[in-house]
C-alpha cells in the first residue's frame, strides 16, 4: 500500500523558497541560473542563504553556460521515479563556472555511457513534468 | 581523567521480526548493563542516535525508531541527563557521553542504537508528491535511492584508480569470512563465492546486491563511565580519542597515537566501496591504494591492519556503525574471543565519507 492522499504518478515536485526560486525560474525557461555574491563574486549553491565565502547576502542572478564536468555516475536498477522503465542513469555534474557546485541530473540518452570522470558535459532541462523542468544531460554541441 | 566503555551488549539480529523495535532495544540495554556490572538504577545518563536512515522510513517512534523518552519510560530509568543526536553516529555518541562524564554531569551513561525493518514498506525508495529543502535537488532524480550517491562516488574511485568489481568482492569476501566468527552476524553461515557475488542483481552500479549491507532488526548498547567508577566485573576499554571528518588529525593529537600504532580498524561499510575512502583518507594507504592493500591481504586477520574483524555491516547486518563500535571495544578490551587480534589502539570510523566521525579505543591498563 502506498501513501494515500498524494499524487505520486509524476516526479516529485520541488517546493521552492526565496533561495531556490531563481534556479527553478531559470529551469522553467530552460536555462541554468544561480546566484553570484555581489560582494566577493563567489557563485552560490542553490540552497545557500548567504555566500559561503564572505557570508554576504546580496546576490545577483546569473545565467550559466550549462557546461560541467562529470564527477560521479551510477545506474540505479530500483525504479524510484514514476513513469520510467528500466535503469536510471544519474550523474553528478561539477559546474564549469565553479566545480565546487555539483548538481544532480539524469542522462536519459546514453551520452555518458562510456564517459570517464572529468568528461565534459552540457546540462540543460527536460520537458515539463508536473509543473517543473528538471536538469538533464544534453548532447554535446557541434564543434564545427 | 580516563573515560571508559565498561560493557557492551547486543540483541539478536534478525531480517524480520514479530517483535517490535523496543524489544530489541531493551534486550541490548539489559545485556550492556549486565556486561558492565551495573544495575538499571545506576544509569543516570543516556545518549542515542535514533534516526532511521532509509528513504522509505516512516520515522515512527517505537515503530522503526526509538528515542530517549521511550527507552527511558519502558526501562524505568531515572536520568539526570540524556540526549539523542539527530542524524549522527555511534562514534558521536561516545564523544558526547565522554563530555558528560568529564563534566561530572552523570556517572553511568547508557548508549543505545536500534534499527528495524518495518513490514510492508518499500525500504529503499519513497514516492513523494512534493519535495522540500535539499531534497528538491536530489529526489526528482532518484538520487536518494539505493545508495545512488555512494555508487556514483564508487564509480569515480574505480575509474580513477583502476579498481574493479573483483576489488569490491575482496571487501565482501573478507566480511563474510570474518562474519563466520561472529555469533550475532546475519551472514555468519553464508560464505559467498565470486560467482555467487557476481550473480547478485545490480542495485546501483557499480554496487550489486551483496555490496549493500542487509537491513535488519537489532540493537546494541554500551555503558560508559569514568575509569575510577568502573564497577566490579566491568570490562573497560579506554576512550583515548575522537574527532570529526573535517579534522581527522584531532584523533591523533588527542590520543598521542598515529596510524602506525593501530592494531585493528573497523571502517564503515554500508556499501562495500566505502572502506576505500578512509583507508586512503587516514593515510593508512596512499590515495587510490586501498584496493591493493585489500588484494594483497594486509587487511586479513593477523595481517598488517585487520579490518572489520566482526564481518562489518556487510557481514553482521546494518546496525549503522554500532557493530563497528562494539567490535572496536571488544578488540581493545581483549574480549573478541576467536576474533581477537593483537590488543592495542582500535580505530572505529562511522559515517559516509565526508560526514564521518572517529573514535580510538585502547586497553585500560588497570
Amino acid at each position: 500500500m502506498k501513501q494515500s492522499m498524494s499524487d505520486t504518478s509524476q516526479r516529485p515536485q520541488p517546493v521552492a523558497t526565496a533561495e531556490t526560486r531563481p534556479f527553478w525560474d531559470g529551469a522553467a525557461e530552460g536555462v541554468l541560473c544561480l546566484r553570484r555574491c555581489a560582494d566577493c563574486g563567489r557563485l552560490a549553491a542553490p540552497l545557500a542563504p548567504r555566500c559561503v565565502n564572505c557570508l554576504g547576502d546580496v546576490f545577483k542572478v546569473e545565467t550559466l553556460s550549462g557546461r560541467a564536468q562529470l564527477k560521479g555516475r551510477c545506474v540505479v536498477h530500483l525504479q524510484p521515479l514514476p513513469g520510467r522503465d528500466g535503469p536510471l542513469v544519474i550523474v553528478e555534474a561539477a559546474l564549469h563556472e565553479d566545480p565546487r557546485i555539483v548538481l544532480i541530473a539524469l542522462d536519459e540518452t546514453g551520452i555518458t555511457e562510456t564517459a570517464l570522470p572529468g568528461a565534459a558535459l552540457r546540462l540543460g532541462f527536460g520537458p515539463v513534468e508536473g509543473s517543473h523542468r528538471f536538469a538533464m544531460v544534453l548532447p554535446p554541441e557541434d564543434q564545427g | 581523567m580516563s573515560i571508559v566503555i565498561a560493557g557492551f551488549g547486543s540483541s539478536g539480529i534478525e531480517k524480520r521480526s514479530e517483535r517490535g523495535i523496543a524489544a530489541f532495544a531493551l534486550d541490548a540495554a539489559l545485556a550492556a548493563l549486565a556486561d558492565a556490572g551495573v544495575t538499571r538504577d545506576d544509569i543516570d545518563g543516556y545518549v542515542g542516535a535514533p534516526f532511521a536512515t532509509n528513504a522509505g522510513s516512516p520515522h515512527a517512534e517505537g515503530g522503526d525508531e526509538i528515542s530517549l523518552k521511550t527507552v527511558s519510560s519502558l526501562m524505568g530509568l531515572r536520568l539526570g541527563w540524556g540526549a539523542d543526536l539527530f542524524r549522527r553516529y555511534p562514534t558521536d555518541m561516545v564523544a558526547t557521553a565522554a563530555h558528560a562524564l568529564r563534566a561530572g554531569t552523570c556517572r553511568f551513561v547508557l548508549g543505545l542504537r536500534a534499527l528495524y525493518v518495518a513490514p510492508g514498506l518499500d525500504y529503499a525508495t519513497a514516492a513523494s508528491e512534493r519535495v522540500f529543502g535539499a531534497d528538491q535537488f536530489t529526489k526528482p532524480y532518484g538520487y536518494t535511492t539505493a545508495g545512488a550517491r555512494f555508487a556514483a562516488r564508487a564509480w569515480a574511485y574505480m575509474a580513477q584508480h583502476g579498481a574493479t568489481r573483483d576489488d569490491l568482492f575482496a571487501i565482501v569476501d573478507l566480511s563474510r569470512r570474518n562474519a563466520a566468527l561472529n555469533p550475532e552476524a546475519i551472514w555468519r553461515d553464508k560464505p559467498l563465492s565470486f560467482a555467487d557475488y557476481d550473480r547478485g542483481r545490480m542495485i546501483a552500479e557499480p554496487h550489486g546486491l551483496f555490496d549493500c549491507d542487509l537491513p535488519v532488526c537489532g540493537a546494541q548498547a554500551f555503558v560508559m563511565c569514568r575509569e575510577e567508577d568502573l564497577p566490579q566485573g566491568g570490562h573497560p576499554a579506554r576512550v583515548t580519542g575522537f574527532s570529526g571528518f573535517a579534522r581527522p588529525e584531532a584523533l591523533w593529537s588527542m590520543s598521542g597515537r598515529s596510524v602506525a600504532d593501530l592494531k585493528t580498524a573497523q571502517l564503515y561499510d554500508g556499501f562495500s566501496s566505502m572502506v576505500w575512502e578512509w583507508l586512503d583518507g587516514l593515510g593508512i594507504t596512499p590515495p587510490g591504494g586501498a584496493p591493493a592493500f585489500l588484494r594483497d591481504g594486509h587487511a586479513e586477520p593477523g595481517a598488517r591492519l585487520p579490518l572489520n574483524t566482526f564481518g562489518g555491516a556487510l557481514g553482521e547486518g546494518r546496525l549503522h556503525g554500532m557493530g563497528h563500535l562494539r567490535e572496536a571495544y571488544l578488540q581493545a578490551s581483549g574480549r573478541a574471543g576467536p576474533r581477537q587480534q593483537a590488543t592495542g589502539p582500535a580505530l572505529v570510523q562511522v559515517g559516509p565519507y565526508d560526514d564521518s566521525s572517529f573514535v580510538l579505543l585502547e586497553p585500560a591498563t588497570v
